[in-house]
């Protein structure tokens, strides 16, 4: 902040107390980030009024500021981020089960026809169908209740079953769909909070939150793997075992392979709306811990007659 | 969505946030950890969630029904806002003369451009 703190505020130096605090307040209301959205101007305003604010409203701070002893800035802090800045994408689970009385309409990915139909129903008289509202005095829907689970990686890619425990002491048995992804709300219809009367139960939405793998890692419906290889199977080929989801397959590396080169093994991947994805494996290659005396003459044997230049087409610097 | 933090570590980051505070949060389901076999985690969404609910409290005293209804105004706004974009998104892979279509429709239809 460069600004005068005072000014930041709108204010003159002979604020009292109370008049500092009204000032932030509104400035604060007007131009908080996260209830202004789209405008990249209220952030500035906010941030400078907050900072004028964090001086101003400390007597001693103010004393010193006053006094010359310290400038506007005091003492920079690193930057904060918004709340807003997550909040917008599609997997944040604090919007998944609130987007409308009907639910989320999207569920796993976007489905069209339910987007369609939830906007169509959203407009009004056409069909409440799923019984929500009330059916007769003293009759009302139980609440949604909300959770979040962590499902390790693998189980998301090949499904599975689990169960968790509610704050009430109760169990939830949970079944993850094969090829699950992260951010995926999964719906258990009448899970949720007891309605009253003869209202129907509320459901449950439970957002998947899956934890990375340490060495597969997700595209889309596609799982990629980095391969260590040796030199003499880059150089002769032949079969190599790797990891997949489901166990360890082998893996046919050509002869004269080289780090970077991406072998797919088909059918390999996550279950996804087009069948099963692929698994891309990435070579690289790894030289022995050691290089003994027999490698090192046999390479300078070999670069004598039979040097290349890997780098051949590549500008210098 | 790689790094989660524990309780205490939530508690740390938040200056204004104190265990009693989370916990109230969590009772007034504005806020919701990720169930773990480690217990309750929380992820940088959350965190930057939390900030929020605590500035809410305390620069402006908002109290605790209005509170869960601001959040949930909140919640829905970008929730539709996420949506809209996702349309957007597939509207604008389209062709030319569909979103043509389109933006004459939402003109009909009395939407600005």
């Amino acid at each position: 902040m460069t600004k005068d703190p005072y000014a930041a505020l709108g204010l003159s130096k002979d604020a009292t107390p109370d008049q500092i605090k009204k000032a932030y307040r509104k400035i604060a209301r007007t131009c908080h980030p996260d209830l202004n959205p789209d405008d990249p101007a209220a952030e500035a305003r906010f941030k400078e009024a907050g900072q004028a604010y964090d001086l101003l409203k400390d007597p001693e701070l103010r004393r010193r500021f006053d006094a010359g002893e310290i400038d506007a800035t005091g003492a920079e802090k690193a930057p904060r981020g918004y709340y807003r800045d997550e909040a917008r994408r599609p997997e944040n689970p604090y919007t998944q089960s609130r987007t409308a009385s009907g639910g989320n309409p999207f569920g796993a990915g976007f489905d069209a026809d339910d987007f369609f139909a939830h906007f169509a129903r959203g407009r009004g008289a056409a069909g409440h169908d799923e019984g929500f509202g009330r059916t007769s005095s003293g009759d009302w829907p139980g609440q949604d209740t909300r959770y979040r689970l962590a499902v390790p990686f693998l189980d998301a890619v090949r499904g599975s079953k689990t169960r968790i425990t509610l704050p009430d002491g109760s169990a939830l048995e949970v079944k993850i769909p094969e090829g699950a992804h992260d951010g995926q709300t999964l719906r258990l219809r009448g899970k949720g909070e007891p309605g009253l009367g003869a209202g129907r139960p509320g459901d449950a939405f439970i957002t998947l939150d899956v934890t990375p793998h340490p060495d597969f890692e997700r595209d889309g419906d596609d799982i990629l793997v980095t391969l260590p290889i040796s030199i003499d199977e880059a150089i002769l080929g032949g079969k190599v075992p790797v990891a997949t989801v489901t166990g360890v397959v082998k893996l046919t590396v050509p002869p004269g392979a080289s780090s970077g080169q991406v072998l797919r093994l088909k059918g390999r991947g996550v279950k996804g709306r087009s069948g099963k994805g692929d698994q891309r494996v990435t070579l690289r290659i790894v030289s022995p811990p050691k290089i003994d005396d027999e490698l090192k003459h046999f390479m300078e044997g070999w670069r004598a007659n039979h040097a290349y230049d890997p780098r051949a087409g590549k500008e210098r610097s | 969505m790689t790094h989660a933090y524990a309780p205490e570590q939530v508690i740390e980051r938040v200056t204004a946030l104190t265990a009693e505070r989370l916990d109230l949060f969590e009772r007034l389901r504005i806020v919701t950890p990720v169930m773990t076999s480690e217990g309750p985690r929380y992820r940088k969404l959350d965190v930057r969630r939390i900030t929020l609910i605590c500035e809410l409290t305390d620069d402006f005293e908002v109290n605790e029904d209005a509170l869960v209804i601001i959040m949930s105004l909140l919640d829905q706004l970008h929730g539709a806002q996420s949506q809209l974009e996702q349309v957007v998104r597939a509207i604008s892979a389209e062709p030319a003369e569909i979103k043509a279509r389109l933006s004459q429709r939402l003109r009909e239809h009395g939407v600005p451009d």
